[in-house]
C-alpha cells in the first residue's frame, strides 16, 4: 500500500516543485473551477495591487468590465479622474466589509451618516473615495455623481460573471456612527481626524471570513452565476494604527486575509482562491520581485503572476505571447519622493498614512 | 486685412460742448478742436467683424478702432503650438510672434483680444450621447437636466482648459509681446443663443448631427459658456489683461444673446449686437491701465 506522498503530485514537494525550478517558472496554483474568455465580463476591486489585473488584461488585449468609464466628453481626462482603474469608480476597497458596504450602499440597504468632507479648496470630499481628484465643487454635484456612481455599482454586481478581488488590509478605520468603514484613516488623505467620531479596527480572521460570505451572497442574490476570484496583495502595510512593528503587523494582516481567502473559496462553488500572493512572497521569489523599499512590486513580479493567471484562467488565450513590459531593474528608491512617486502608478489611499511619503498634489 | 472703420467727423461735432484744453482762441476765430481719440486695436478672430462691422455704421465711438483679423497672417484660431499637449507647454506661433515683436500693433493705446471664443460650443451645441449637464458651483441655480449623467465640474473645466489653451496660454504670451504701458484687454465673446428653433435653422454645417441626437438644452450652452469665459477671465487676471465682460444691455435677462443680435448661424453675433459692445467698450476703456 503506498503512502498518501507516495501519491501525491508533484506540486506537494517542496524540493520539486520550489527547490528546482526556475524561481520564475514557479506555478503553485492547482487549478481553476472557472474560466475566462474574451466575452467573460470580469469586473476588478481591492486593494491597490488590484489594478494591476485590469492594466493586464488590457495589456492582452482582454477589456475589464467598466460600468462607469468616464463620460467621451472627458474621456481622455479618464485616468486622471480615476476612471477604469477599476470597474467603478469606487476607488481601492481595501477590506472585504468595504466591499460589503458598497453593495450595500449602492442597493440601497445601508446609508453611512457620515456626511461629505470638504478639502482645503473648499470642494466636497466622498469619505469613501477620498481619493477622487479636486473633490466635487458643489452638494448636489457629490450628490448627483454619487447616484450615477451607485447605479454603476448595481450595474457591475448585477451583470458581471467574474469578480476579481483582492484583499489588501486588516485595519482599518471606521466611523463610530454605525460602523461605516472608510478607505483610509480620515485626517490623512482627507478629513479631519476625530476620535470621538472614529475608530481603528483590526479585522479577526472571524470576521473577513464572515464578510466575504456575506459578500458572496450579496453578489449572488442579484446574480445567482456570479463568479469570484480571491486574491491577497502581496503588498506590505505603508504603516500600522497597532503598537507592533509594522513587519509583524503585516504578517498578521496577510495571514488573516489569506486564512479567511481560503475559507470562503473552499465554502463557496465558484469561488477561488488565486495564488499571487505565494508567487511574490514565496522564499524562492527572487529580490528583484520587490523594489528597493521592499514593499512596492515590481513589472517582474507582476509578470510571473500574470503568467500562472493566464496559464490557469485564460484558457486557449494561454498560447498568445501577451506583450508584456520588459522585465526591467527595480527603480531605485533612494528618496521618499522616489519611493512616493513609484507608489502613484497605483492609485493607494494608504500611502497617505505615511507623511514622507503622502504625494505631493500636482 | 487691416479693417480700419474710424469714426467718420459728423458735422454735429462742432457743436458738441468742449473743455478749454480742447479750444484755442485765435483772434476773434474760436477754433473748436476735435477731441483725439484714443486708439484702440482690436485683435482676434470672427468675433472682430461684429465689433468691426457696425462701427461703419456707427460714429458716436469715444475710441478710434482699429481691428487686425488674425486670419490674415495667422491661420486657424489656435495660436499657440501644438495644438494639443498640456497645459504649459507650447508657445505662440511664429507668425502671430514676429508680427507683436516687430511692432505689429502700431502706435496704440489700447489692445483688446478676441481670440476664439465659441470652442465650448464644440462640446454642447447638440446633444451627446449619453447626454451629459454640469453643476457651475459660481452659478450653482441654473436649471439642470435630471435626465443626463452629471460631469464633474473639476473635470469639465479641465477639459475645456485643455481644449482652450490657445487662448489659456496665448493670452499671457501675447500680453508678454506688448509695451508693458498699453493696457490690454480680452472682450468676453458673445453669449449662447437660447433659441434652439433658431439653431436648428441655422446650422446646415450640424444638420446631420442636430437632426441625430438633437440641440441640447440652452442652459447646458449657457453653462459651458460660462465656464468658458470663467477659465479665460481667469487666465485673463493672471496675466494682467482686463476681461471686459458682455454687459447686461447686450443680453436678456436670462443671459443669452438678445435676438437682435442674432447673425445667420448659431455662433456669432451681428454688428448691431457688436455696437453694443462697442458702446460698453467706450464705457471700460477709461477706468482700465495698464497692468
Amino acid at each position: 500500500m503506498k503512502t498518501p506522498y507516495q501519491t501525491a503530485p508533484t506540486r506537494a514537494f517542496w524540493a520539486r516543485s520550489v527547490s528546482r525550478p526556475a524561481p520564475s517558472d514557479i506555478d503553485p496554483a492547482a487549478g481553476a473551477s472557472f474560466q475566462i474568455t474574451p466575452e467573460t465580463k470580469v469586473g476588478t476591486a481591492g486593494s491597490c495591487f488590484a489594478q494591476n489585473i485590469a492594466k493586464y488584461m488590457r495589456r492582452i488585449g482582454l477589456t475589464p468590465f467598466v460600468t462607469e468609464p468616464a463620460h467621451p466628453t472627458v474621456a481622455k481626462l479618464g485616468e486622471a479622474f480615476h476612471y477604469g482603474v477599476y470597474s467603478a469608480r469606487y476607488g481601492n476597497l481595501y477590506t472585504a466589509r468595504q466591499a460589503v458596504q458598497l453593495f450595500r450602499r449602492a442597493f440601497g440597504t445601508f446609508t453611512p451618516a457620515e456626511a461629505p468632507w470638504r478639502n482645503k479648496a473648499g470642494a466636497y470630499v466622498d469619505p469613501f473615495r477620498p481619493l477622487i481628484p479636486e473633490g466635487f465643487a458643489s452638494l448636489r454635484e457629490y450628490e448627483r455623481d454619487r447616484e450615477q456612481h451607485f447605479a454603476a455599482v448595481r450595474k457591475l454586481f448585477t451583470e458581471l460573471d467574474v469578480l476579481v478581488f483582492t484583499l489588501g488590509l486588516t485595519e482599518s478605520w471606521l466611523a463610530l456612527a454605525d460602523g461605516a468603514v472608510f478607505p483610509s484613516c480620515p485626517g490623512t488623505a482627507e478629513g479631519e481626524w476625530d476620535p470621538a467620531r472614529y475608530a481603528f479596527h483590526n479585522f479577526t480572521v472571524a470576521e473577513v471570513a464572515a464578510d466575504l460570505d456575506e459578500l458572496v451572497a450579496l453578489m449572488r442574490s442579484v446574480n445567482p452565476n456570479a463568479k469570484m476570484m480571491l486574491t491577497v496583495s502581496p503588498v506590505p502595510l505603508v504603516a500600522t494604527a497597532t503598537q507592533h512593528h509594522v513587519l509583524t503587523a503585516t504578517v498578521y494582516s496577510k495571514s488573516v486575509l489569506r486564512v479567511a481567502a481560503q475559507m470562503a473559496a473552499d465554502a463557496h462553488e465558484g469561488v477561488d482562491y488565486f495564488h499571487s500572493y505565494e508567487i511574490i512572497t514565496g522564499p524562492h521569489a527572487p529580490p528583484e520581485y520587490y523594489a528597493a523599499d521592499r514593499r512596492n512590486v515590481t513589472d517582474v513580479a507582476v509578470g510571473h503572476v500574470m503568467r500562472v493567471f493566464r496559464k490557469h484562467y485564460l484558457g486557449q488565450l494561454a498560447e498568445a505571447p501577451p506583450a508584456e513590459a520588459p522585465a526591467a531593474p527595480p527603480a531605485p528608491a533612494d528618496s521618499a519622493t522616489e519611493r512616493a512617486r513609484a507608489a502613484q502608478d497605483a492609485i493607494c489611499d494608504e500611502m497617505y498614512n505615511d507623511m514622507e511619503l503622502k504625494p505631493t498634489p500636482a | 486685412m487691416l479693417l480700419k472703420f474710424l469714426g467718420r467727423k459728423r458735422s454735429a461735432e462742432a457743436a458738441r460742448p468742449s473743455s478749454p484744453a480742447e479750444t484755442a482762441q485765435t483772434g476773434d476765430l474760436v477754433v473748436t478742436e476735435r477731441p483725439k481719440k484714443k486708439k484702440v486695436l482690436v485683435i482676434g478672430s470672427s468675433h472682430i467683424f461684429a465689433l468691426a462691422f457696425s462701427i461703419k455704421t456707427d460714429d458716436d465711438s469715444t475710441h478710434s478702432y482699429d481691428f487686425k483679423n488674425l486670419g490674415d497672417f495667422c491661420p486657424g484660431s489656435r495660436i499657440v503650438i501644438p495644438v494639443d499637449g498640456p497645459m504649459g507647454e507650447g508657445e505662440l506661433k511664429s507668425n502671430l510672434a514676429e508680427w507683436l515683436d516687430q511692432g505689429g500693433i502700431g502706435d496704440v493705446d489700447y489692445v483688446l483680444l478676441t481670440i476664439s471664443g465659441t470652442d465650448w460650443q464644440n462640446f454642447c451645441l447638440t446633444n451627446r450621447t449619453p447626454r451629459f449637464d454640469i453643476t457651475l458651483p459660481f452659478m450653482p441655480d441654473l436649471p439642470s437636466d435630471k435626465e443626463a449623467r452629471p460631469i464633474p465640474y473639476a473635470e469639465m473645466h479641465r477639459q475645456l482648459e485643455l481644449y482652450i489653451r490657445h487662448i489659456v496660454m496665448g493670452v499671457p504670451m501675447i500680453r508678454a509681446r506688448i509695451p508693458a504701458h498699453i493696457p490690454v484687454g480680452y472682450i468676453e465673446p458673445p453669449p449662447p443663443i437660447g433659441d434652439n428653433d433658431f439653431i436648428k435653422a441655422h446650422a446646415p454645417y450640424a444638420a446631420a448631427e442636430i437632426e441625430q441626437h438633437g440641440v441640447s438644452p440652452p442652459a447646458l450652452r449657457m453653462k459651458m459658456y460660462q465656464l468658458h469665459s470663467h477659465i479665460v477671465a481667469e487666465a485673463c487676471r493672471k496675466a494682467g489683461v482686463h476681461f471686459i465682460r458682455v454687459p447686461n444691455s447686450a443680453k436678456t435677462p436670462e443671459g443669452y444673446l438678445p435676438p437682435i443680435g442674432y447673425k445667420d448661424d448659431p455662433i456669432h453675433a451681428n454688428p448691431d449686437w457688436g455696437l453694443l459692445m462697442i458702446h460698453e467698450l467706450d464705457r471700460q476703456l477709461p477706468t482700465i491701465g495698464a497692468a
